[in-house]
């Protein structure tokens, strides 16, 4: 039942794409997500802290990776550390409530929110929503306002500071260009040598993840982070404890917060048909979503 | 909204229609699809099975011993980064019986002898079912498992290293290494003599266990009691500071008749003395003090009284003429040695003193001996 339902709702969103998408200008962001988009489940419960993910992921960026030793060293979570423009994914460490646990570490990155309020915010529409969840950068369209850094509720996207021509937002990009537009598993999934990241289809993941809660309930808390987040996210996280401590903001299951929309409305008036355009799909999806669970 | 639903749903019916008369009777198995099939829409053709689905798993059927189990394993295919791992199977296997037996590795096990991982877990990850760990995960999950949980600062024995050698410390090519590998085992760990516990049973509050005598006197093995212990028991940071706790079920498979109708068999007022035979009737001497609790109280876990009579369990060779009276310590002289054993062993009661007043007036056992004392 929920394949057709599926289908016939993604044709109905590709058609009025197309239909508005002819008047739209350049700079529209596309937020034509597919049922089958990819993710990545996390299970922190497995991860180790060993950072293969953090060199795999700079390697696969080509920033500077340094020695791969050196990331066995565990005082680096004597502080806690953000992604930023010189490593897009890192590690913290959080004392273990559960007891069959010594330290929990989690990694952290670009969730690939299905509803980013960085894309809503981006006013060139340098950000954009891939078909497969990706959510990228464009480094052409980017005029440096860094919007998105405010509007992101994970403080994900970082600017280049050190640089004065040409500084970027850098962010994970789910692998996109090299390997998830492929079909490939990203650069970190493929380094974790625990395989606490599984790469796959999102809705898999989700069934993974609380089938994993099933089998396992003291191990796990019964709560998939990002399964309803921020409206969901491509990122997916299983936890032994409390995701609040376990570092991740206490974000609710709205979408896109409000913050970013005035802005947009406010400065950039002309802008309002994409809005309207959001609005429409953003309401095929609220109608799918609510029949889906009427469903379940 | 809907009505869109209902025009949907009549479609989506009609069109199953086929499908469902293909499924059979299966389908209405109080099971969920995902338990079985690993995809989202099995055909007859690929039905995408899961291989051993949780339902019907029973677990290895046909075990074997420690001793039987493989020594050593080469892990070598992470060679391109270290040098190969070599991981002590047996030694693993020692240590895995306190831990929940071979199962607590070889889970999901398809009923029948234990399976190596690669059954099950392939090299490569299956991108077609995503709940299986690949070798390579299935490995690392399982072991840091138990290596992380007492190693919390990671110094001991879960970095990277002290599995996958460098390659300048390979050991794998080297067979006198792996030969004394091959014989590690858990050491025996340091036992207690007794642990005196309070419980919050007011009338007798002091339980007394002694823990040593449970092992050599009455000859349990450590995974008797310690079945489903972690390695972190012990070998945690905190360990030592912990609490031993005891459950009545830690003692009921003996204990079953003192838990239902004797506390004070464990429980007193103050701490008890060591269970001692002789209070039974029956001071344990010489030959019987080596022996262990099982040899004469013959598949009795709650042991109960036995006949004294040594016939009752020396049978074959302890009746007279098939005798060797040297046995006992004291071997007949040639005038004693052909008597009947009731001359002076009276009514066959062998735990009484023997008499020598049938023939002599004057002489009486110890201080006169029918032949010669040859040991005690
Ligand atoms: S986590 Fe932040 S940067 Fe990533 S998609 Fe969501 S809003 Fe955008
Ligand atoms: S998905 Fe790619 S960009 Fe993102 S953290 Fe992993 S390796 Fe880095
Ligand atoms: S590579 Fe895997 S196990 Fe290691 S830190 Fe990253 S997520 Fe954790």
């Amino acid at each position: 039942m929920s394949q057709s339902r599926r289908s016939f709702l993604k044709a109905m969103g590709t058609v009025s794409l197309t239909a508005v998408g002819a008047k739209e200008s350049k700079a529209t962001p596309k937020n034509v997500v597919s049922d089958d988009r990819l993710g990545v489940l996390v299970d922190t419960t497995v991860c180790i802290g060993c950072r293969q993910c953090e060199y795999a992921c700079k390697v696969e960026h080509g920033l500077p990776a340094g020695n791969i030793d050196d990331y066995s060293d565990r005082s680096v979570f004597e502080t806690m550390r953000r992604p930023d423009h010189t490593a897009l994914t890192v590690v913290n460490e959080y004392p273990a409530e559960n007891s069959r646990q010594q330290s929990v570490t989690v990694k952290v990155q670009c969730m690939h929110c299905d509803h980013p309020a960085c894309v809503s915010a981006c006013i060139v529409g340098a950000f954009t929503k891939q078909e497969n969840g990706a959510v990228i950068w464009d480094e052409g369209r980017c005029i440096g306002c860094r919007y998105c850094m405010v509007a992101c509720p994970f403080q994900i996207p970082a600017f280049e500071f050190d640089k004065t021509i040409q500084p970027r937002i850098m962010k994970c990009d789910f692998c996109y260009e090299t390997r998830t537009s492929k079909g490939l598993p990203t650069a970190c999934v493929e380094a974790c040598p625990t395989e606490a990241l599984t790469f796959g289809k999102r809705y898999e993941l989700i069934q993974i993840a609380h089938e994993r809660i099933r089998k396992n309930p003291e191990r796990y808390i019964d709560h998939v982070f990002g399964e309803h987040e921020v409206g969901g996210t491509s990122w997916l996280y299983l936890g032994g404890q409390e995701f609040l401590r376990l570092g991740f903001p206490d974000v609710g299951t709205n979408p896109a917060p409000g913050a970013t929309e005035p802005i947009q409305h406010a400065i950039f008036k002309f802008f309002v048909p994409p809005v309207a355009l959001y609005a429409l799909l953003g309401g095929i999806m609220w109608l799918g979503k609510q029949s889906s669970e009427e469903e379940e | 909204m809907k009505r869109m639903m209902i025009i949907l749903g009549i479609l989506f019916v009609l069109s199953s229609v086929s499908f469902a008369q293909q499924l059979g009777h299966h389908a209405k198995f109080p099971l969920r699809c995902d338990e079985c099939h690993y995809c989202k829409k099995p055909t007859y053709n690929e039905p995408c099975l899961k291989i051993a689905p949780n339902f019907i798993r029973e677990g290895i059927t046909l075990h074997h011993s420690v001793e039987d189990a493989p020594t050593l394993f080469i892990i070598d295919t992470l060679q391109n980064k270290y040098a190969p791992a070599v991981f002590t199977h047996r030694l693993h296997a020692q240590m895995g019986e306190m831990l929940g037996g071979c199962e607590s590795c070889h889970h999901h096990n398809p009923p029948g002898k234990v399976q190596p991982c690669i059954e099950c877990h392939k090299p490569e990850r299956q991108l077609n079912d995503l709940s299986r760990p690949s070798l390579k995960g299935a490995y690392h999950q399982l072991c840091i498992d138990c290596h992380r949980s007492w190693d919390s600062d990671w110094s001991k024995t879960s970095d990277c290293y002290f599995c996958h050698p460098k390659a300048s410390e390979d050991i794998s090519q080297s067979p006198k290494q792996l030969a004394e590998l091959a014989k590690k085992r858990h050491p025996v760990p340091k036992t207690p003599e007794v642990y005196v516990l309070k419980s919050d049973y007011d009338e007798a509050p002091v339980v007394t266990f002694y823990h040593k005598q449970h092992i050599f006197t009455f000859g349990l093995a450590c995974k008797n009691c310690h079945k489903d212990n972690a390695c972190a028991d012990c070998h945690a940071s905190d360990a030592k500071t912990k609490e031993i706790s005891l459950e009545h079920d830690n003692c009921l498979p003996c204990h079953e008749k003192a838990i239902d109708e004797n506390c004070e068999h464990c429980h007193g007022i103050e701490q008890k003395a060591p269970f001692n035979h002789a209070k039974t009737g029956w001071p344990l001497k010489v030959f019987h003090q080596n022996l262990t609790c099982q040899t004469c109280h013959k598949n009795q876990v709650e042991f109960s009284a036995l006949n004294t009579n040594c016939n009752s369990c020396h049978k074959a060779n302890w009746q007279s003429g098939a005798f060797s009276h040297s046995v006992t310590g004291v071997q007949l002289d040639e005038n004693h040695v052909e008597i009947d054993c009731e001359t002076c062993h009276l009514n066959h009661n062998f735990n009484a003193k023997p008499q020598c007043t049938e023939c002599h007036e004057d002489k009486s056992f110890p201080k006169d001996i029918p032949g010669k004392i040859i040991k005690r």
